[in-house]
């Protein structure tokens, strides 16, 4: 395994954008199942949890992609 | 029905996507996402260019491809507000008005009205509204095959957090006074020993909120275009006729989500501009 400068970054981008994803999913995850149970409970707030739902998600999503753009500079340094 | 409408579909992205020869697959993904001085609208098709240097007092202010998109979506949101704002005595004349004003009232319900409070909100609506359609529309431009992506590049949407910056901040100033402001930065009813940790998470949680607006808005985009012209290039590495069809199908299908992400991406910037603004204005922790 060659361990020179520009394939460490190439690895490390790989295996930090997977990681990523994986917080991604799991808090996007668990914002969903809770949203359906509170719209289980209490079908008529609808409304108010999608609204609630969609925004969260937008905030959570925003933090992995954080973590994509520092994986996406560390690929092509 | 929906598959008469849907393959076409599926036929025209794959074409007008489609990767030239002699091209890799790498070049074709920053082709398409990069900015530049011309414009090929489809890949036969005509090209447009544009000034490339434009010297106004030592700056080259040439208009790039992406300004220029801004100045075609700039001109679009008039002509279509001027149209859908013709009113038959209270209620709109036309179904492109009906639509906007659906929209618009939401924006002013549910966005503006909650954060900035019954005083402000008739002031500050205009800002949010356009804030809104200029963002919408411009990631809808950049969802058409050929068009560029203005929302995909980080000076645009770092230009537009610097200016929500100045502007929270200003506002608050304005509203509170310059010191005040800071002041109530800190919440009430901490013991003075935290302090030393509270006031810097403070003063950094002021640019990192400007800051992830920033991002969130160029790194949704941007994956959302990487993600279709990858999955369109790979037609162009496998080199056969086969994997078209599932390809295409799947590409349509990411597609869909990315019209929904544009409209949720330019509501989440409006929601949380108007939310800041608001917790600057009104102070009250």
């Amino acid at each position: 395994m060659a361990l020179e400068n520009a394939s460490m970054g190439l690895l490390s981008a790989g295996i930090g954008a997977g990681l990523a994803a994986i917080g991604a999913g799991i808090g996007i995850g668990r914002l969903a199942g809770s949203a359906l149970e509170g719209i289980a409970r209490q079908p008529e707030a609808v409304g108010t949890i999608r609204t609630t739902m969609l925004i969260a998600a937008a905030l959570v999503e925003g933090v992995a992609l954080f973590a994509q753009v520092i994986c996406v500079i560390l690929a092509f340094k | 029905m929906m598959r008469r409408i849907l393959s076409p579909l599926a036929f025209l992205l794959v074409f007008f996507n489609a990767p030239q020869a002699e091209e890799t697959l790498g070049d074709f993904i920053m082709h398409h996402i990069s900015n530049s001085y011309e414009w090929k609208i489809t890949p036969w098709g005509p090209v447009l260019h544009l000034p490339s240097h434009w010297e106004i007092l030592g700056v080259n202010l040439a208009p790039s491809l992406h300004v220029f998109l801004m100045l075609v979506a700039s001109v679009l949101l008039i002509v279509l507000f001027a149209f859908g704002s013709r009113r038959k005595g209270l209620a709109p004349a036309s179904k492109i008005g009906h639509a906007l004003e659906a929209m618009v009232l939401y924006v002013r319900d549910e966005v503006v009205a909650p954060n900035l409070g019954k005083k402000h909100a008739p002031k500050w609506l205009p800002f949010f509204l356009t804030l809104f359609f200029f963002f919408l529309t411009l990631n809808l431009l950049g969802l058409i095959p050929g068009f560029p992506a203005t929302t995909g590049n980080i000076n645009f949407t770092g230009a537009m957090a610097v200016m929500i910056f100045f502007l929270y901040n200003a506002a608050g100033m304005i509203q509170n006074g310059p010191a005040h402001y800071f002041v109530n930065l800190i919440p009430k009813g901490v013991p003075l020993f935290v302090l030393p940790i509270i006031v810097p998470i403070e003063i950094m949680g002021l640019f990192t909120k400007a800051f992830a607006l920033c991002i969130r808005l160029f790194a949704n985009m941007t994956a959302g275009h990487i993600l279709i012209l990858s999955l369109l290039g790979i037609i162009g590495v496998f080199k056969s006729w086969l994997v078209v069809a599932p390809f295409a199908g799947l590409t349509l299908f990411i597609y869909m989500i990315e019209v929904l992400v544009a409209f949720l991406q330019a509501y989440i910037f409006t929601l949380l501009a108007a939310l800041f603004v608001g917790m600057a204005i009104h102070q009250e922790h």
